[in-house]
């Protein structure tokens, strides 16, 4: 079933121009979060082999119904010697609405309403929307991702193992790798590091695409149920009040500091 | 009726356009002059270059980062990255301009990558050698041309001897023009690319410096 389901996505994302890894990459990165409702979700299956990690997490972030954090990504390419840095944020409202910006070197944007995507590119001094056939395939990922935070697990993909591992640094790292070989061409594997208890925060996420390509995902200034911008959700020109939330709002976590820990 | 006449006429200047987009005169024999348009359009010397490009087909439009870093052998790598971080294409250029595509995600060929897009973005790098001839354009600018077997590769000069435009030319059509807006950086503030044989566009805007 899963593999049936990857392989329509597969092809529905390629038919639209859209590298799979591109959709994946986003699926993952919102899922790590959204609060890993949707791995802790798949495991809800099979309730007796639930990592204690994966309730907590769940149980820890069942109350949030808005989540903004922002991240630096980093993308390296180690066989050409090709690393880049982006800055981002990410805004999650339930039922489903979500802001995917990221602010430097460029700007872009990516806004799902539960319905539908938009993908909006920062360009000779404008936000531009971007006609792009990809859109539908990402809103498809975005939805999906919309039914496991609200905890509707009906429609799961089990695209991954799933293992648990001890991190000196906080509660666990949760390591994805792909059930099928089909999608372990586009992604060997995913590391997701968490925070201790109470909060369970994501604080570190790796993505080994290839084995010359990883991209890391560093958390910070987590913002939970605080009241978000206006016309977050809809329009890029909240970019300038959103990236003013972080520094309006007080962080959840007192030690939360403006660099990310390396 | 009038109106197909006219886009009938206004497809046809198009094609016209296309096939011989330059009246070059000929080659004109002032060596000084020619050190001189050599001499202002040097690679620059930057460790590594980051763009932010958006590309548009008919109907259809792809934003990402392209990242070009000049090797100490001079050679280049160059990788696109999609705006969520996954890998678009990686490209790495051999000193003596041989391509290898390392990884591609976008739905074309490795030759369409090395020679089409991929050299666009490289154009800044590529500049032209002594080997190029000097001729004027009926406007009085002047122009460099390098001759590579059928392929000619056309630099464009403004009035001030700017470095304004790079045109690619198979026989008499035109594969792709290039136009480079500068702002006094080592790079080109902006490219913009127009390939009539792929029936695409793209802008790209120099955002190393942030």
């Amino acid at each position: 079933m899963a593999v049936e389901k990857l392989s329509l996505l597969r092809i529905r994302a390629i038919a639209a121009g859209v590298p799979v890894a591109w959709v994946l990459s986003l699926a993952i990165l919102m899922v790590a979060v959204g609060g890993f409702r949707s791995y802790a979700g798949q495991e809800q299956t099979d309730s007796a082999q639930q990592p204690l990690l994966l309730r907590l997490l769940r149980e820890s972030r069942a109350p949030y119904h808005t989540v903004a954090v922002r991240f630096t990504q980093t993308k390296r390419l180690a066989i050409l010697d090709v690393t880049l840095r982006s800055e981002g944020m990410i805004f999650f409202r339930r039922p489903g609405l979500i802001r995917y910006e990221i602010l430097s070197p460029v700007r872009s944007l990516l806004l799902h309403d539960t319905r539908k995507a938009q993908c909006y590119a920062f360009t000779e001094g404008r936000w531009e929307l971007l006609r792009s056939p990809g859109a539908t395939a990402v809103g498809r990922v975005l939805r999906q991702i919309g039914h496991w935070i609200q905890g509707d697990f009906d429609t799961d993909q089990k695209m991954f193992h799933l293992a648990v591992l001890p991190w000196d640094q906080g509660a666990g790292c949760i390591r994805l790798t792909p059930r099928s070989e089909g999608l372990a061409e586009y992604i060997q594997g995913v590391s997701i590091y968490v925070d201790e208890a109470p909060d369970y925060q994501v604080r570190r996420v790796v993505i080994h695409e290839s084995d010359i390509d990883t991209t890391e995902l560093l958390f910070r200034r987590e913002r939970r149920n605080k009241p978000i911008p206006e016309r977050t959700f809809v329009s890029p020109d909240a970019s300038e009040a959103c990236v003013d939330f972080f520094r309006q709002t007080e962080p959840d976590d007192p030690n939360d500091t403006e660099t990310p820990p390396s | 009726m009038k109106r197909l006449t006219c886009s009938i006429l206004l497809l046809g200047l198009m094609v016209v356009g296309c096939a011989s987009p330059l009246s070059l005169g000929p080659a004109v024999d002032d060596p000084a002059r020619k050190a001189s348009l050599l001499q202002s359009c040097h690679p620059p010397d930057v460790s590594q270059a980051v763009f932010r490009t958006v590309v548009r087909w008919p109907g259809r439009e792809l934003s990402l980062t392209e990242i070009v870093k000049p090797q100490p052998d001079a050679g280049y790598s160059v990788v696109g990255v999609s705006d969520v971080g996954s890998t678009l294409y990686a490209v790495r250029i051999s000193p003596d301009g041989q391509g290898e595509v390392i990884s591609k995600a976008l739905p074309f060929s490795d030759r369409w990558l090395l020679d089409g897009f991929v050299a666009e973005l490289l154009v800044p790098w590529l500049c032209p050698d002594q080997s190029s001839e000097l001729h004027e354009l009926s406007d009085g600018t002047e122009a460099l041309v390098q001759k590579d077997g059928s392929v000619q590769r056309v630099y464009l000069f403004d009035a001030s001897g700017q470095w304004v435009q790079f045109h690619r030319r198979s026989g008499r059509r035109l594969r792709c023009q290039v136009s480079l807006e500068w702002d006094g950086q080592a790079l080109p503030m902006t490219i913009r690319v127009e390939n009539p044989q792929k029936h695409y566009q793209a802008v790209r805007e120099n955002v190393s410096g942030e």
